[in-house]
């Protein structure tokens, strides 16, 4: 599994209505024009409240990055996970897994698309952060 | 006001007013199960409040915070029986909290505002028969949210974060692993002269590298332990010390920096703390110079943070805190005397109050076999949240 799942709330359900259609949605002000990260409430620039939604372009590049090592299971297997922050073309960074990366290819600036991921059939889509290359 | 402006430090009151740590409480602290965070900050309040040789009827403040099970609220009050308090809160700046009550309460006595005021942190996360990592959360259950996403992403843990910043950190100046572990082993060999230590087996580089991997770049010994306990101080004024028991610790100085990270494009995360604008400030309110300082207690999450912390206060340049660490430094047999407990690595985890707990003891001159021979000016750092929350103090045994 490569996401676990998660519930909606009100302050997550428009964007999360995104990502069920494959859009990465960002917050746009309709008084200055800049785009903010999606979990804003007011514009980043400019400090307005009137916001809708735009979608992003999907690119973005790495950022930083940890590979996180999980407990042995039965088997006596570690499950890792590549975690990292990416910035978005528009401006903001979304902190996120990096799926199936090529470790040996980790480095500042790797460039990475947007894609998403449900836990099961009847879950939200989760964003997450795929290699350009594999895109 | 300029922004070079600073407050009026205890410097600018009279001498009388100026405030004093006169008391340090700490109960068991580690794998001690049982009692409630409410019942540790209870007899963290009770040892202080002995330790000053002050009865619990002459607090008249109190201030209370607790950790993860946040179990310590307003009703200590009741608990510990304290009639017509002047002062009484709840704080939460995470790690930099217990900096933060200091201030607060040593703000509070040089206007009069309160007298002696009780400043207790305490948590019990632990419980018998579960990891550690289960105490901090890291489990699989739903959640709803921007927070909940980023869970179900797999971020489920300040051990991601911080190794994120650790790995910007190592790719924008070449810190190694290597220069990570000469401070878990540095650390460790201080936490075998502490008898309240939690670890003090001495550890090598090669241990360092062959415990097992957390979240890359962080192996287990770069992470912090997990202790339940509490931990209080008292503070109180220079005048009102000075009948008591203990050797007084004066607040010299002090600050606060809350960066509030823009988390986009330019955003300098894991490069640069709040230590950087906190230390040089509270070191003008003191009067003081960074080489005047004669020990260090840095909030040591992992590894990493004494290292950008370091950097941060301007013990090496920005970017050399690696270097620096792995120089030879660092340890009983340094130069710069960080950590001298073990700090939250090898003695115990009470957020905050480790490094300030550790603070007084060697400003008291009382750390026995690990006592620093020079404690006149002790520099105290507190680091909350994912490098959101600073708080630095500089306690002196002088005015």
């Amino acid at each position: 599994m490569t996401v676990g799942p998660v519930s909606r709330d009100a302050a997550t359900a428009e964007f999360l209505d995104g990502t069920a259609a494959g859009h990465f949605l960002l917050r746009h002000c309709t008084a200055c024009d800049a785009l903010s990260t999606p979990q804003a409430a007011q514009c980043e620039r400019c400090c307005s409240t009137a916001l809708d939604w735009r979608p992003a372009a999907g690119d973005a590049i790495l950022v930083s990055w940890t590979v996180a090592h999980g407990r042995p299971d039965a088997s006596g297997a570690v499950q890792h996970t590549v975690l990292g922050i990416a910035e978005l073309a528009e401006g903001p960074w979304w902190w996120s897994q990096i799926v199936d990366p090529d470790p040996a290819l980790l480095r500042v600036g790797l460039p990475l698309r947007i894609s998403f991921r449900r836990s099961g059939n009847q879950q939200e889509a989760v964003p997450v952060f795929i290699p350009a290359k594999n895109a | 006001m300029t922004a070079a402006a600073v407050a009026p430090g205890p410097r600018g009151v009279p001498a009388g007013r100026r405030p004093v740590i006169c008391g340090l409480g700490m109960t068991d602290l580690g794998k001690v199960y049982g009692p409630s965070a409410a019942q540790f900050a209870a007899d963290a309040v009770r040892l202080a409040a002995a330790d000053a040789g002050l009865a619990l009827a002459d607090i008249d403040g109190l201030l209370v915070s607790s950790g993860v099970s946040h179990g310590v609220h307003l009703d200590l009050q009741l608990d510990l029986g304290l009639h017509d308090l002047a002062m009484l809160s709840e704080m939460q700046a995470y790690g930099s909290t217990a900096g933060a009550m200091v201030q607060v309460a040593s703000m509070a006595v040089q206007s009069g505002m309160a007298g002696t005021v009780a400043c207790v942190w305490a948590d019990a996360p632990l419980q018998q028969g579960t990891s550690s990592a289960a105490a901090y959360g890291a489990g699989a259950r739903i959640q709803s949210g921007w927070r909940g996403l980023t869970a179900a992403a797999g971020i489920t843990s300040a051990n991601h974060r911080y190794a994120m910043a650790a790995r910007r950190h190592m790719e924008r100046f070449g810190t190694t692993s290597d220069q990570l572990g000469a401070i878990a082993v540095a650390q460790r060999d201080w936490a075998g002269l502490n008898p309240l230590a939690q670890l003090r087996t001495p550890i090598t580089i090669e241990d360092y590298h062959a415990s097992r991997w957390i979240a890359e770049p962080f192996h287990l010994l770069d992470c912090c332990l997990v202790s339940n306990g509490g931990i209080a101080v008292i503070v109180t004024t220079a005048d009102r010390a000075a009948g008591l028991r203990q050797p007084p610790v004066y607040v010299r100085g002090w600050a606060q920096a809350h960066p509030g990270n823009s988390g986009r494009r330019f955003d300098d995360f894991g490069l640069v703390s709040g230590a950087a604008t906190a230390g040089p400030a509270a070191l003008r309110m003191a009067d003081a110079e960074l080489a005047d300082i004669d020990v260090v207690e840095v909030y040591d999450c992992y590894t990493y943070t004494v290292l950008v912390t370091l950097e941060d206060y301007g013990f090496c340049a920005k970017g050399e805190g690696g270097p620096f660490a792995a120089s030879g430094v660092l340890g009983p047999d340094g130069k710069l005397k960080v950590n001298t407990g073990g700090g939250q690595l090898s003695a115990y985890y009470m957020w905050g109050m480790t490094p300030l707990s550790e603070a007084v003891i060697q400003a008291r001159g009382q750390a026995g076999e690990r006592q620093v021979r020079d404690h006149e000016l002790v520099l105290v750092s507190g680091n909350g949240g994912c490098l959101d929350h600073h708080a630095t103090l500089v306690l002196a045994t002088s005015p």
